[in-house]
């Protein structure tokens, strides 16, 4: 079978199940049947892998799921807290403290599938429960591992919990050097406090997700990944909010969090990964880790914070139906002000905030959201798009009658911008991202978890150029623990319009590209990282490792740790 | 599982091949001759989707299944290189020092497996004696064979899908424990000392317990 004709066959199965949906069955008409797709003989598709089963599976079946928000303990910790190993903890003493326990357990990725498939989770949910977490208040969450230390399967049963973008110390941060293996726990140590002190530093849509070295791809995949929400008196997760300072952007159940990760599955039912290293491709969408699931929305607005999971794709969304994003946050940042737009693009690990007013619709409409990145092959999307209504479907908004007024507000005006002052800048750096020998690199070698690649002074800024050397590949580039805002993209600055004009930690580069990136490195010292986020790059050695040291003037925020701290034996108490 | 019956369809054609494909533990078995050869009824283990199951000959000389005798129930790392390209690309260097932080689990349940992506030049002659001046001790097993199934083998685990040039492309390390599926991949290149290490993370103290459907 063709390429062609399997795209062909992948879309009539959607649409012949879609047929029951008036609005969908038209966005899924004859137009889309017309080829999409012409591709070289050698190229593949992710419903060609021979691993990856085709289940005929009707679109929008289950609905969306909701994830669970998690809820704090209210009983002390056994073994307590060891404050030793946290830089700043009694300056940020946890207010709230959560456990988190990893195990394996089956998950129903859709209801067409005749077998439950084995994930691995937190406290039982996949994704993960949702922190609710807010500025002022530091949280410490303990995680155990109980997953299976025998299991089968491309994954390897030791984590490390990495709270993607928070502004937070080392040991914290789920470096991929501090695994924790089954029957051991450690403990993460947030203080939730905007870098640098500065309120134009606070963050919103934050996301945690396994990084365990070369281990990243599988375990992700196998379901080790949620979200992180930061609240504080102006994006207070309340509508209603009568204070003066309060946004009122869409919240409670109007407020949903959505990651994107598509999958493969045997026939088995159980997942599937390739061992391309250009990257893995699914043959299913997924959205809160159901394929093509349906929501119930009210005609009203809503916050939908969109987050690529990975583990490699690119997305361009779209809403089939002409209805626009009001895009409010860039990699959880809130914009100075919303932009509208058309579709929006998500390399992996980005995230975007956006408010989606359905008030124009009446109740039994459906709008589906649509993929219109064609990509055929993990390194990177073909860079043709599909027209409006000829997209992968991810999702269907099906219309249902308002249950009470919208108090919600899209502002005029979010959050500025952190002025730039180029005299603080005290290094330049340049990053190469390419490849050597078959192994994807940094500046010419792979990954070396013992050799330190860059050290900062700290409360110093940097200028970063990061480059991409190849001529075919896209890489999401993501920096922890500081934020950086674009200087220039291929030599010129971005236009203030422009929806990057943001704080941001991911970078995506297209071939070719340079890009010149201004940050301040603050608050704490020790190691961190800058690798590529399609996942599968980055277990295949597309990591750097820098430290922040001591300035040699001026005070020091916080200290390094020694000698590093390890996992610690212990179990999780009843209950969990 | 569709690849690897075709696979071993293939290979029934070949003529007068005694092979001990069902019934081996581990190269040394390898020469056993066996009527039942050809009818390879053992399944194949968790790991059979991610290896071509093709013959091919190890620098002692003898004839093996990639991945029945070679791969499956171990603990391997893999790597590709050849003779040619050793200069520029010292990998075989790199992985004698590997062998050596291995040490006695070397052949004792972990086994490195090279593979030569020059097999018209790299007969098991030349490989023997490549082998033998790096050190190579038993559990060490360089591979060569014919180029289709040595091409058949680098576009399954060589990078990029086996896209590039096979000549250049020898920084890819992967090892994994067959018996638990777990794979993944490290820089040739690597410290020594990190890739022996590596070895170690996929180990599993227990027996699997599959819960496969
Ligand atoms: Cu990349």
């Amino acid at each position: 079978m063709t390429n062609t004709s399997r795209r062909h066959m992948l879309k009539l199965s959607m649409l012949a199940a879609g047929a029951g949906v008036a609005t969908s069955q038209q966005a899924f008409g004859a137009g889309s049947l017309v080829g999409n797709l012409c591709t070289p003989d050698d190229l593949s598709l992710a419903e060609d892998d021979p691993g990856s089963h085709d289940f005929n599976l009707s679109p929008f079946v289950d609905p969306l799921p909701i994830i669970p928000v998690a809820t704090p303990i209210n009983f002390p910790l056994d073994p307590p807290i060891d404050p030793a190993r946290h830089q700043r903890y009694t300056e940020f003493l946890p207010q709230k403290t959560y456990i988190q326990v990893l195990r394996e357990f089956d998950h129903q990725y859709h209801s067409g599938i005749p077998f439950a498939t084995r994930v691995w989770g937190f406290n039982g949910n996949v994704p993960g429960q949702t922190f609710h977490a807010r500025y002022g208040e530091p949280v410490l969450i303990r995680r155990y591992n109980q997953l299976p230390a025998d299991h089968v399967g491309f994954a390897l049963p030791s984590f490390t919990t990495h709270l993607h973008n928070l502004h937070h110390a080392s040991e914290s941060d789920g470096m991929p050097w501090d695994w924790v293996d089954p029957g051991f726990f450690w403990d993460y140590h947030h203080v939730n406090a905007p870098a640098g002190g500065d309120p134009l530093q606070k963050q919103t849509t934050q996301w945690y997700h396994d990084h365990r070295m070369d281990f990243t791809a599988t375990n992700v995949y196998m379901g080790l990944t949620g979200f992180y929400l930061l609240f504080d008196n102006q994006d207070t997760g309340n509508e209603h909010d009568p204070s003066p300072s309060a946004f009122r952007l869409p919240s409670g159940k109007y407020d949903i969090p959505m990651i994107l990760h598509d999958i493969s599955l045997g026939e088995d039912g159980q997942l599937y990964l390739s061992q391309d290293t250009n990257g893995f491709l699914g043959r299913y969408y997924t959205v809160n880790r159901k394929i093509t699931p349906f929501l119930e929305v009210e005609p009203r607005k809503y916050r939908f914070r969109f987050l690529n999971g990975g583990p490699s794709r690119f997305y361009e969304l779209g809403l089939n139906d002409g209805l626009l994003f009001n895009v409010i946050a860039n990699d959880g940042n809130l914009l100075p002000k919303p932009v509208i737009a058309e579709t929006i693009k998500l390399s992996v690990a980005q995230r975007f905030d956006v408010i989606v007013d359905f008030s124009q619709y009446q109740p039994g409409a459906s709008i589906i959201l649509e993929n219109l990145m064609e990509q055929i092959r993990g390194e990177g999307p073909t860079g043709r798009k599909f027209a409006k209504g000829e997209g992968d479907p991810v999702m269907e908004f099906r219309v249902v009658p308002l249950t009470g007024p919208d108090k919600s507000r899209i502002p005029n005006e979010l959050r500025a911008l952190p002025k730039i002052n180029l005299k603080e800048v005290k290094q330049e750096r340049l990053f190469k991202f390419d490849y050597f020998g078959g192994m994807w690199t940094v500046n010419g070698q792979g990954f070396d978890m013992d050799r330190m690649d860059a050290y900062i002074e700290q409360g110093s800024a940097e200028i970063w150029t990061i480059r991409n050397g190849g001529t075919r590949w896209e890489h999401p580039i993501h920096i922890h623990f500081e934020e950086f805002q674009i200087l220039e993209f291929n030599g010129k600055p971005l236009q203030e319009s422009d929806v990057n004009n943001s704080r941001k930690d991911v970078l995506t580069l297209g071939p070719g590209d340079e890009v010149k990136l201004f940050f301040h490195f603050r608050d704490f010292l020790g190691c961190h990282v800058m690798h590529c986020h399609n996942v599968v790059h980055e277990d295949h050695t597309m990591m750097i490792h820098w430290h922040i040291a001591p300035p040699k003037n001026g005070p020091v925020l916080g200290a390094i740790i020694e000698p590093r701290p390890v996992m610690r034996l212990g179990t999780p108490p009843a209950g969990f | 599982m569709k690849s690897r019956r075709q696979f071993l369809s293939a290979s029934a054609a070949l003529p007068a091949l005694a092979l001990s494909a069902c019934t081996s533990t581990g190269p040394s078995n390898l020469i056993t001759a066996s009527t039942e050869s050809r009818i390879c009824k053992k399944p194949g283990g968790p790991s059979a989707k991610y290896f071509p199951n093709v013959v091919v000959m190890t620098h002692t000389g003898r004839r093996a299944w990639f991945y029945d005798d070679l791969i499956k129930g171990k603990i391997v790392g893999i790597n590709f290189m050849s003779v040619k390209s050793e200069e520029q690309f010292p990998v075989t260097q790199n992985l004698a020092k590997v062998q050596e932080l291995v040490g006695n689990k070397l052949g004792q349940g972990t086994f490195m497996v090279s593979i030569t992506t020059d097999p018209e030049h790299d007969s098991p002659a030349i490989l023997e004696a490549f082998a033998k001046k790096h050190g190579a001790q038993e559990g060490w097993i360089f591979v060569t064979g014919k180029p289709s199934d040595m091409q058949a083998i680098y576009q399954k685990l060589g990078p990029h899908g086996g896209y590039e040039g096979a000549g250049v492309n020898h920084h890819i390390w992967r090892y994994g424990n067959e018996p638990y599926a777990r794979w993944a991949a490290s820089h040739a290149m690597a410290q020594p000392h990190q890739l022996a290490q590596r070895l170690s993370w996929v180990e599993v103290n227990k027996e699997p317990n599959s819960k496969k459907a």
